[in-house]
């Protein structure tokens, strides 16, 4: 069963991948990211990332995507900006290629995978336990990045007054 | 633990299930004959003049832009909340409190100087 | 091992700290000053930095892993810190002089240097995979923003948008390397991974590859071949102050990374002898043969046929990287050190460089070669100056660069690594040519105009400074290299 919902949430999510990259509107792109990413959350279920999978919906599916739309938006880009290169083809190869190489080491981690009885349980607690204790530090930096993505972000798209 | 997701997977199939089969009804029962006036862009009834797409304000940006950092401090805040009492009870101490403390201060830092250079104002 | 836990390790992070609490307060200063003159930014933020730097010469704190391994703080990386607090300085002060005349606003400019010297200070001290991420992330995070500081220049944003391509690509590379080697390992500390990897066989190709992708990161920020493709650009693009920072402390932090990881998942000899087998297995020493003599080939010939200063100083700092790079393919102890004297030296000699260029830019309104004509009787201290940063970069004695490259190339032939010393000095030949080139246009050909450029006294002090420093490390190196020596101790627990 749980092998079935996976498949059908891969398939899912890698075709609405494949869209992404192969539309020529980049609205429908958009679209299509939020179905990958909802498949994504599906996926984090299956692992037992429960809390991973709701931050998906409500920081990817949610407010990322709406960002993405209006920079779409905002920079409203007509057909004529696609342009037709050859070097495309060369591109599509190289990429294929390296998506290849990159599938292999996953099934070299198969040996190591953790027995499905000791799966930890990644709920908003587990989570609380492990980064207020051991990941204190990653999360007090975290809010450093924030703090300059704000300020990058205002520097950026604010007139001097 | 995976059965607990069952009620939600199967609201979600209705929600998806809801739509299609009302979108495919009135495909199937609906009579179609489009003509050009038909296929215009719906525009409440008056003629549209230009393109649906418009240039949008880069202000909707920084406003998503200043939304998204703040929903990712509430993550931060979520898991937060669910241990905060436990570990008062079982640490004895407040390094809780001065964690979060510490990481909403510098936050607010962000946000004062968003507040001051006008990014919240929609000039 | 002497793993701390939070509380305990405060105060190991006593810079980092400060530097935090700067950030925050420099914001605030910058929000409550009304008017166009921020010299008071840039003057707090100095002083941060000073604060800093005072905090780490009085603190002396046993070697430990902190926040339950997140950190490592050794010798070595109070060493590294110092290098980078004092390059966050240095850019701040070259930063004051340039943004008051050019009317750049810059308030929260001289915040976003102090975060990036903190996102440095980081790099060097991470021993887990996630502050590795992190810290990385926050350096790019600001260089975009810093690259594209100069909005009403097309060049500058451009810059901005390149750098965030090419480092959000490196970015998600580096992430995928991180997450297979901890599928490999189930360890995210250096340090565990290392004694996973002692005790148990992983497979070679996953390995490798995960290596592999987590050195794209790493070679991302020292922009080494074939990862530096955006340097040129990018730093011909963002104002100099910000183009000389970058190429020198992100440029150090990724070498006092990479240092560090290799150190830490491959050994645990304060020697730098014993490798695991692992490390022979991916062939880590034949790729870095390989991207060091890339590296620089590709620095030195590309920068041969440059007219703007600024993008030659570009190639000519790729190919530094490249010579740096040499030494960590001597996988030794000597290697090591002579890489972070080369990095100190490189410290001096190309802040002082980009210094001269952004002096003469500001004055003379351009970046290329001719800019530099009769500059012998324009400005004859500046001539002088900028000589002795060039032939300290080609590596002249009797200037600094040449005992680094000195050290350098005794490490290579010490690991026995002759073919490769001898495409190295080949390349610091072909780099005599288009440092040649800018000092020709200073003393052989005649000047566009005669008109004096004007001195400033504040300016002088710092090109006089760095100028000293680079002449100094040259004759009297030996207190340096003791020190290096002595900060040499990397802390395995």
């Amino acid at each position: 069963m749980e092998l079935a919902i996976f498949i059908v949430l891969a398939v899912l999510a890698i075709s609405s991948a494949v869209v992404v990259i192969t539309q020529k509107s980049p609205v429908y792109s958009v679209l299509a990211l939020v179905s990958t990413f909802f498949a994504l959350a599906g996926i984090y279920v299956l692992l037992n990332a429960y809390f991973l999978a709701m931050i998906q919906i409500a920081v990817y599916a949610g407010a990322i995507m709406v960002l993405f739309l209006f920079v779409v938006m905002l920079l409203n880009l007509k057909e004529q900006y696609y342009v037709e290169n050859p070097k495309k083809i060369i591109g599509g190869v190289l990429g294929l290629a390296f998506v290849f190489a990159l599938l292999f080491p996953i099934f070299e981690i198969e040996k190591n995978l953790v027995p499905e009885s000791q799966m930890p349980v990644g709920d908003a607690y587990n989570i609380g336990i492990r980064l207020f204790t051991d990941y204190v530090f990653p999360f007090e930096i975290a809010s450093i990045i924030l703090l300059i993505a704000t300020v990058g972000a205002i520097v950026f798209t604010k007139k001097h007054s | 633990m995976l059965i607990d997701y069952l009620p939600l997977l199967i609201v979600f199939l209705a929600a998806v299930g809801f739509s299609v089969f009302n979108w495919g009804l009135s495909h199937l029962v609906g009579p179609s004959n489009p003509d050009s006036k038909k296929l215009e862009v719906y525009e409440s009834g008056v003629t549209p003049d230009s393109d649906a797409r418009l240039k949008f304000s880069i202000k909707f940006y920084i406003i998503s832009m200043i939304f998204i950092i703040f929903d990712i401090e509430i993550v931060f805040m979520y898991p937060w909340a669910t241990v905060f009492k436990d570990f008062l009870i079982k640490t004895g101490s407040h390094f809780i409190f001065f964690e979060m403390a510490t990481f909403v201060l510098i936050l607010l830092v962000g946000y004062y100087y968003a507040w001051k250079k006008g990014a919240l104002e929609w000039e | 091992m002497n793993t701390l836990t939070a509380l305990q390790s405060v105060p190991y992070i006593l810079p980092e700290i400060i530097l935090a609490v700067g950030i925050c307060v420099v914001f605030l200063v910058d929000l409550f000053i009304k008017g166009e003159n921020k010299e008071t930014v840039g003057i707090t933020a100095f002083a941060f930095f000073l604060a800093a730097f005072v905090s780490l010469t009085v603190s002396s704190n046993p070697p430990a892993f902190l926040f339950s391994g997140m950190l490592v703080s050794d010798s070595l990386n109070t060493y590294f810190k110092y290098i980078f607090l004092t390059s966050g300085a240095i850019a701040t002060l070259i930063s004051m002089s340039t943004f008051t005349s050019r009317k750049i606003n810059s308030g929260e400019y001289y915040a976003l240097i102090l975060t990036a010297t903190l996102g440095t200070l980081l790099m060097s001290g991470s021993s887990n995979l996630l502050t590795i991420a992190m810290s990385i992330e926050i350096v790019s995070i600001v260089s975009y923003v810093l690259a594209g500081y100069n909005k009403e220049n097309m060049e500058s944003s451009e810059a901005s948008l390149k750098y965030v391509l090419y480092g959000a690509m490196s970015s998600g590379i580096m992430l995928y390397g991180a997450s297979i080697l901890y599928g490999l390992t189930g360890k995210l500390n250096l340090h565990e991974i290392y004694i996973f990897l002692a005790n148990n066989s992983v497979s070679t190709y996953a390995l490798t590859f995960s290596v592999l992708m987590i050195l794209g990161g790493i070679g991302y920020k020292i922009a080494f071949a074939p990862f530096h493709f955006w340097c040129p650009d990018v730093y011909q693009g963002s104002p100099t102050p910000v183009a000389a920072f970058f190429s020198v402390a992100p440029k150090a932090a990724g070498f006092s990374l990479l240092l560090r990881f290799i150190s830490l998942t491959f050994t645990n000899d304060v020697t730098l002898a014993n490798w695991i087998p692992a490390l022979e297995e991916i062939g880590l020493r034949e790729i870095f043969i390989v991207v060091s003599v890339l590296t620089m080939t590709i620095g030195n010939l590309s920068a041969l046929s440059q007219t703007n200063v600024k993008r030659l100083l570009a190639y000519s700092s790729i190919a530094h990287a490249g010579y740096m790079l040499m030494g960590i393919s001597a996988l030794s102890l000597r290697g090591a050190e002579a890489i972070v004297f080369y990095l100190t030296t490189y410290l001096f000699m190309n802040f002082g460089a980009f210094f001269v260029v952004d002096y003469i830019s500001k004055k003379v309104k351009s970046e290329e070669i001719y800019a530099f004509k009769g500059l012998k009787t324009r400005a004859p201290f500046l001539a002088f100056t900028m000589t002795v940063f060039l032939a300290s970069l080609t590596g002249l004695p009797p200037m600094a660069g040449f005992v680094g490259k000195f050290y350098l190339f005794s490490a290579l032939a010490d690991a026995k690594l002759y073919l490769l010393a001898v495409l190295g000095l080949l390349n610091s030949v072909v780099s005599l040519f288009y440092y040649w080139r800018i000092a020709r246009a200073m003393y052989l050909e005649d000047a566009l105009t005669g008109e004096k450029v004007e001195f400033e006294l504040g300016s002088g002090l710092l090109a006089s400074v760095l100028a000293g420093f680079t002449i100094l490390l040259g004759i009297y190196f030996n207190p340096l290299s003791v020190w290096i020596q002595n900060s040499m101790t990397i802390y395995f627990g």
